[in-house]
């Protein structure tokens, strides 16, 4: 058991660089980094500045063979000459905008003192022209933009989590914005998950257990159509729901945080959440919940008919005996399975689900980031993504061991 | 024997009917079926599959699956207490207690994410409820040697897949006999298992039956595992006993033409030398359990078929406690097999 | 009971019970699987025939003297290279053709005795003449030809017209407004229009702004006056042909790949198994609308290969499975030992077999794209703005839906939902048809 939980904890880090590699590949696919004129349609249709285009152009090193494109962008190798450069453009970057607050402050004096003048002028000369004020230099303003774009190109590489800065919203970078919208997510998907099997399990086992009778029947069916309807019209319509609801029933449908949160004590914060949460966990849980409540059914279904529970019997096993303790964790096994191929759509579906609920989560960030072309956070939102579901199949690994003793020894030889 | 004291008898089925009611009709998988174990006693239903062995025992289990299967009639005597009247909740404390199986498929028949130590225990737990763990593990262990299982103890920890089907065989029968009941139901106990493994599980059955005085009734299609265990033979044809007797009797006089039927189909010691005798076949094979008719079911594959036949034929005793349900059993049937068993096979045919 | 069936290929045995005999004999007995079947049936029928039935152009047009027909213009002329209209077209006349090819055929036979291999050959050239007949209307000598006259393009600058030469008749093909021109036909100059059962254009832009149903507009109309029927009915085409377009890419995809691990093993397989593990990691729906965004000039076809790119890793490891299974067997080995090469083994011998299983999940597979797609173009990244989809007439419903246009968001849904289901049943009563266990 331990040798094939330690193989696939091996297995990881081949895994990871695997992610990067399909990630990269996505980048070489933007037209925004391929070629040399990419990106010029962004450009012209107005969704990128020609700054921003060169700050992501940078971030990903656009006009460098592609292996050397990739080995920068993760971060093993670094072109020398230009973290030196960079470092350099920080530094200065940093003296400009000091040097531009010192400007400011004296050209504010300046006008001060001008409208002051003018005033005097004025009042005691009649009227005379004031001095324009000085244009700043053009040369000193195009050195001070390539600055600004070298100041924002990452200096490390994504194996350092520095995804460099945002390239739509300035100074901000994505490390930032993913730290803001991973833990909704996260803490989303874990209520979802949870919710699910708690539902899914006792809907499947009592359903394999009265086979056949009504309740069954109906259960099949709903869970059918509960199956088959798109989650963002059942999502338009719970709104719908709520819009026409009197207001003492209503659930709130947009974010997860009440109004005037930070001023709430923690119980009733709490409770206000629970409430945001309601209709966006719904919306998200219903349809893997009765696809696998189906699995269970089946799966259990298959367990009961099998020789080791008719044994149970034999022994004079109570049924429930049989049931909870015989088959349910045989059942349990395919179950256990399908975590790993519910995570991807689950962080894959919150894109529509936080949409439409206003969830500030990784999906929101990444819709935004599409509708925006902020291609960096869009890369490092894939990886992250990619990642995380990558931890999350490990776990379904390691329970699948822990439920199924046959596997270590299958898998192990 | 005992066939003569009814009351004499551990386990005593009345004119037994299960009958499953499917979208293909109503199947009378057992149809009226009377037989008797005495204490200690060993009982073979012999039949090919599709005859209702498999569900008459499980029938007595109760462990068929309730609403398909029905039992339409009949009486399950278990020691004077009916079991057909018993609730799910009642059957529970008699299944493993008194009446124990075990079952074809030693492959499938072990939960396989349980340890076989645990298993063992339950069995035994189960019917004694709170006893200390260490007395279930102590009794576990001895139980699993008394089926000769080498080093018990460390076996208790292992899952069923680390063992062969041999040792998951021996398994099955010391959870089976953990409880020591009266009355081991043995549902082809050899049929999955390897010729060599086969004598060395049916030996222990043996051993265990004469040490525990355990009435065991053997259900097989194997005539050579009938003869060699069982005192007393039912043949089963469709739903019904067509022939029962004491083992020596039947194989030595076999009455109805199905009796005789399987008795050619089997090769006979020897038989190898002669070269030229080759395994008699009954043509055609056990109707659908739903398309049963009320006439002698085994009438259109028998050589001796009459117009009489289409008359369900009663179960007639021949003397000696032998009985048959067939018209002609007296006379032209066993004339027929004793004159084709002379033909084929000069001697040692009837040596069983 | 089935026990031959796991040591013989079954998809290798001829005779008059084959495998696949077996599966619709099972399937038949499916009353909700066959009820699915047929109501997938009836919403291609619906698709195709979405033109004739709800269009704002007029089969035939007689004004000032001057015959035109403009709607079977529009049936064989591409307007737009870049929509699956071409294709829905062709189906729209396989469905008069292929009808009375059989109607002929049978006749034909009829009151005679023929042998199965006569009636067969009957069958299948009958057939195969109704699915050439539906290319028919398609050509013709330098098949069209875009643009107008300058005289045309004086008067009336705005307008594009696509002149055809046809195979039996020549028209013009132009986008101009037949349903607000037919007020000014006059009966006195002998003047008449022939417009399809539901006069009004999926496209065409009226001032009737989210009007609820009536009428004049059965389900209503959009927020820009557009008739909801139509769309609806012009929207199935691009539900219905990406499901199927974007799955079959996935199931080619899968089946390569898949295959390929499953039979050369070793090394292969690895890498292939792990590649496909990276890939699963990858939230499918975020991917797509990434790389659909990255494409500038999008059109529904890239909409379907993205879709079609990203999903084929269930398939591929299914297909691998089946392949490491098949690949062990006897018929196997037996082809082996015969000379034959590996692509051989594997689509020849393997493939046919493991069939059973990429059936239905291609089955549910479908169900998936075609949520993918109405979820897609609820988002803004399906087909590109003025065609038609069920997702982009929901979106419409949410951003109106302090208006209560609640006819943007029940119709489009349950039509979506409908589809969903149908294919799901179908994939369900495929899965129980095979499985041997249901069999008896």
């Amino acid at each position: 058991m331990t040798t094939y939980i330690l193989k696939r904890l091996l297995l990881m880090p081949l895994m990871v660089l695997g992610i990067t590699l399909v990630s990269f590949c996505v980048i070489i696919l933007a037209p925004g980094t391929s070629g040399k004129g990419g990106g010029s349609g962004d450009v012209r249709s107005g969704k990128l500045t020609q700054q921003q285009l060169e700050v992501m152009q940078r971030t990903f090193h656009v006009g460098k063979p592609i292996y050397l494109r990739y080995l920068y962008w993760l971060g093993v190798l670094q072109p020398e000459a230009t973290q030196a450069e960079l470092v350099e453009a920080r530094r200065k970057l940093a003296g400009v905008r000091e040097q531009e607050a010192f400007l400011e402050d004296r050209v504010e004096d300046e006008r001060r003192y001008r409208a002051y003048v003018a005033h005097l002028d004025r009042t005691l000369l009649g009227s005379r022209d004031p001095a324009s004020p000085a244009t700043p230099d053009p040369d000193l303003q195009k050195t001070i933009e390539e600055i600004e774009v070298d100041a924002r190109v990452p200096l490390r590489g994504m194996l350092f989590l520095d995804f460099g800065m945002s390239v739509t919203t300035t100074s901000v970078s994505v490390w930032q914005k993913i730290k803001e919208a991973l833990p909704v997510t996260l803490a989303m998907n874990l209520i979802v998950v949870i919710v699910i099997y708690l539902s899914s399990l006792p809907i499947g086992i009592h359903s394999a257990t009265h086979q056949n009778t009504f309740s069954d029947k109906s259960t099949t069916v709903l869970l059918f159509v509960l199956y088959s309807l798109p989650s963002f019209w059942v999502s338009i319509l719970m709104i719908k729901l709520m819009v026409s609801l009197p207001d003492y029933l209503r659930l709130p449908f947009q974010g997860i945080f009440p109004a005037g949160a930070e001023e709430m004590a923690t119980l009733p914060l709490l409770w206000a959440c629970t409430k945001h949460l309601a209709l966006p966990v719904a919306a998200q849980c219903y349809g893997s919940l009765a696809l696998l409540s189906r699995f269970m059914r089946a799966s259990m279904l298959d367990v009961i008919r099998s020789d080791f529970v008719r044994t149970a019997r034999a022994k004079g096993c109570r049924e429930t005996t049989v049931i909870y303790r015989h088959a349910l964790r045989n059942s349990l096994i395919p179950i256990v399975t399908l975590l790993g191929g519910l995570l991807p759509g689950l962080l894959g579906g919150s894109v529509i689900i936080e949409t439409i609920f206003g969830i500030p989560g990784m999906g929101y960030l990444g819709y935004n980031a599409v509708l925006t072309r902020d291609y960096t956070v869009l890369m490092a939102l894939f990886t992250a993504s990619a990642v995380l579901t990558l931890l999350g199949i490990l776990v379904s690994d390691i329970l699948y061991v822990l439920v199924d003793p046959r596997i270590s020894f299958e898998k192990g030889r | 024997m005992s066939d003569t004291q009814p009351n004499g008898a551990l386990l005593q089925v009345n004119d037994l009917r299960t009958h499953f009611h499917t979208d293909a009709g109503v199947a009378r998988a057992v149809d009226g079926i009377t037989f008797q174990i005495a204490e200690g006693e060993c009982l073979a239903i012999v039949g090919e599959s599709g005859c209702g062995k498999s569900v008459t025992s499980l029938s007595i289990m109760k462990l068929l699956p309730m609403p398909p299967a029905r039992i339409a009639s009949g009486r399950i005597l278990f020691n004077g207490r009916d079991l057909v009247d018993l609730g799910q909740e009642e059957m529970c404390g008699v299944r493993g207690n008194d009446i124990a199986m075990i079952f074809q498929e030693p492959q499938s028949a072990l939960n396989p994410v349980f340890t076989i130590g645990d298993q063992v225990a339950e069995a035994y737990t189960v019917h004694h409820p709170g006893t200390p763990m260490r007395e279930a593990y102590e009794r576990s262990v001895e139980a699993l040697k008394s089926v000769g299982i080498p080093d018990p103890a460390r076996r208790m920890g292992d899952y069923p897949h680390q063992l062969s089907g041999g040792m998951k065989q021996r398994v099955c029968i010391a959870m089976a006999l953990i409880c020591s009941p009266k009355l081991l139901i043995a549902d082809e106990p050899t049929t999955a298992l390897d010729v060599t493994i086969q004598a060395q599980i049916l030996e222990l059955l043996m051993d265990l039956q004469r040490k525990h005085r355990l009435a065991l009734l053997l259900i097989t299609h194997d005539l050579g595992v009938v003869a060699e265990m069982a005192q007393r033979t039912c043949v089963m044809y469709a739903g019904k006993i067509v022939e029962s007797g004491a083992t020596r009797e039947i194989f030595s006089r076999p009455l109805h033409p199905y009796t005789q039927g399987l008795m050619r189909a089997r090769p006979a010691p020897g038989s190898s030398q002669h070269g030229r005798q080759r395994l008699a076949v009954i043509p055609g094979r056990v109707p659908a359990a739903t398309q049963f008719q009320d006439d002698c079911r085994f009438r259109p594959r028998c050589p001796l078929a009459q117009e009489k036949c289409a008359q369900e034929p009663p179960l007639e005793d021949y003397g000696a406690a032998h009985r048959a349900a067939c018209w002609c059993a007296k006379r032209e049937g066993y004339d027929a097999w004793k004159d084709a068993a002379a033909a084929s096979a000069p001697k040692g045919a009837s040596g069983a | 009971m089935s026990e031959p069936q796991a040591q013989t290929p079954p998809a290798m045995t001829g005779g008059s019970q084959s495998y696949w005999d077996l599966v619709w004999g099972q399937f038949r007995k499916n009353r909700l699987a066959l009820v699915s079947l047929v109501v997938i049936a009836v919403l291609f029928v619906l698709a195709a025939w979405a033109p004739v039935l709800a269009e704002g152009k007029p089969w035939v047009w007689r004004e000032d003297g001057r015959t035109s027909y403009p709607l079977p213009a529009w049936l064989t002329a591409p307007t737009s290279g870049m929509s699956v209209d071409y294709l829905f077209n062709y189906f729209f006349f396989l469905t008069l053709t292929v009808p009375a090819a059989v109607l002929l055929v049978r006749r034909s036979m009829r009151g005679k005795e023929f042998s199965a291999k006569v009636a067969r050959k009957r069958w299948s050239l009958g057939l195969l003449a109704a699915v050439l007949a539906g290319v028919v209307p398609f050509i013709g000598p330098g098949s069209y030809e875009r643009g107008a006259t300058p005289a045309e393009k004086e008067a009336q600058p705005e307008l594009q017209i696509v002149k055809v030469w046809h195979f039996f008749r020549r028209y013009r093909l132009d986008n101009r407004d037949y349903l607000g021109a037919r007020e000014s036909l006059s009966k006195e100059r002998g003047d008449y229009a022939y417009f399809p059962l539901v006069a009004q254009d999926p496209l065409g832009q009226t001032t009737d702004l989210l009007q609820p149903p009536s009428s004049k507009h059965f389900l209503g109309t959009d927020n820009q006056g557009r008739d909801v029927l139509a769309r609806m009915l012009h929207g199935g085409r691009i539900s219905l042909s990406v499901g199927f377009v974007a799955v079959g890419i996935a199931t080619l995809i899968g089946i390569l790949i898949g295959g390929i691990a499953g039979y050369y093993r070793g090394w292969v397989d690895i890498a292939i198994s792990r590649f496909i593990e990276v890939v699963i990691c990858f939230p499918t729906f975020f991917l797509i609308i990434t790389i659909i965004a990255f494409i500038d000039e999008r059109s529904i076809f890239h909409v379907m290969l993205v879709i079609g790119l990203t999903g084929w890793t269930g398939l591929a490891r299914l297909v691998r499975g089946e392949f490491l299974k098949l690949a062990d067997q006897d018929f196997v080995h037996a082809a082996r030992a015969l000379g034959c090469g590996g692509a051989r083994i594997m689509f020849r011998h393997i493939l046919p077999n493991a069939m059973a299983p990429v059936l239905v999940s291609v089955a549910f597979a479908v169900a998936g794209a075609v949520l993918t797609e109405s979820g897609l173009s609820y988002l803004g990244f399906g087909a590109p703005p003025p065609t038609p989809t069920w997702g982009e007439l929901i979106s419409q419903g949410k951003t109106h839906i302090f208006e209560g246009a609640w006819w943007l968001l029940y119709f489009p849904g349950f039509m979506i939902f409908l589809s969903v289901t149908v294919y799901n049943l179908a994939g369900d009563g495929l899965r129980d048809a095979m499985d041997p266990r249901m069999r008896n």
